[in-house]
């Protein structure tokens, strides 16, 4: 390379300097960036807004095989019941009638329907009913 | 400088660290973007996705990598990403993508450097070419800052830029010859 190759190539360097020294974002960059990242800080991220959806709907899931748990769970004790009253009818008579004897009818009375509420009360528990809605209270 | 923005990070304050980051990034972004999108105003576009991807994945920055060759892949798979989608709003496919974007632009008037000749001989060098001039006379960067800048070997970096400033020479005596 001769001097004046090597003063072309000093010439080419400083015109190519000067032109990309302005080289840059537009005015007011960092402003615009911050009011962008603002808006977007105040709403909840993809991410999180992905994951929450996911848990809502895995729980959705549960519930639901919770609840098909549940029902079988009741029908099997109901049916159960109703074959062990058939099953039992005479035996269950005959301690009816020994209760009421001892005791007298209103306490056996009394008794059986306070049984009976509390089951209700469980069951209903259980599916996230509150009895007092029932009564309307 | 990037320790104390990669403190912050772990610190669990993203905005303080892009303050930090932002200046500090800014140009070199830009340059990148620039330098293979060939447009101001999609440049400044990239930018600021690109800084907007940083402050969201902050979190999953894991040190491996240097904090500045992470801004850098973002920085260029941000701007070929809307490289090509410029190319896919004229329904064209992936091999034609240069082309198509080098026919539908209408070069950016520089408003800075003056120059229009030499802007019109650095429009038409090859891509790595041309990206390497922008970086390397954007603001006399180390021809090992903009290797890391471009994802490339240090001596690719130099017969990209030796073979430009050889290109752009001969263009501009072929320029002056016809002219006289």
């Amino acid at each position: 390379m001769n001097t004046e190759d090597i003063e072309a190539m000093q010439a080419l360097d400083n015109r190519l300097r000067k032109m990309f020294a302005g080289l840059d974002a537009a005015p007011g960059f960092e402003e615009r960036l911050r009011a962008r990242i603002a808006t977007l800080a105040a709403q909840p991220p993809a991410e999180i807004r992905d994951r929450l959806e996911r848990e809502h709907d895995r729980a959705r899931a549960a519930a639901a095989r919770a609840a098909r748990l549940d029902g079988l769970a009741v029908a099997i004790a109901g049916v159960g019941g109703l074959l062990a009253v058939w099953r039992f009818a005479p035996d269950l008579a005959r301690f009816y009638e020994a209760s009421v004897e001892t005791a007298g009818p209103s306490v056996v009375a009394f008794g059986t329907l306070g049984v009976a509420a509390v089951a209700l009360w469980a069951v209903l528990r259980r599916f996230d009913v509150d009895p007092r809605t029932l009564i309307g209270a | 400088m990037d320790e104390s923005i990669i403190e912050l990070m772990r610190a669990g304050r993203p905005d303080e660290a892009l303050a930090r980051l932002v200046p500090a990034y800014r140009r070199r972004v830009f340059g990148l973007a620039y330098g293979i999108l060939r447009d101001r105003a999609a440049a400044d576009d990239v930018a600021q996705e690109v800084f907007v991807k940083v402050w969201q994945a902050f979190d999953s920055y894991d040190g491996r990598a240097r904090l500045s060759t992470w801004i850098y892949a973002i920085t260029r798979n941000t701007a070929i990403g809307a490289l090509r989608k410029r190319a896919r709003l004229v329904s064209l496919s992936e091999p034609d993508v240069s082309a198509v974007v080098d026919a539908m632009e209408s070069r950016d008037a520089p408003d800075d450097g003056g120059d229009p000749q030499l802007w019109r001989l650095v429009d038409a060098l090859p891509e790595k070419q041309r990206q390497a001039v922008v970086l390397f006379y954007q603001d006399d960067r180390s021809i090992e800052d903009i290797a890391d800048m471009l994802g490339m070997p240090v001596n690719t970096v130099k017969t990209h830029l030796h073979r430009a400033r050889a290109r752009l020479a001969g263009a501009l005596d072929a320029d002056r010859e016809n002219a006289a």
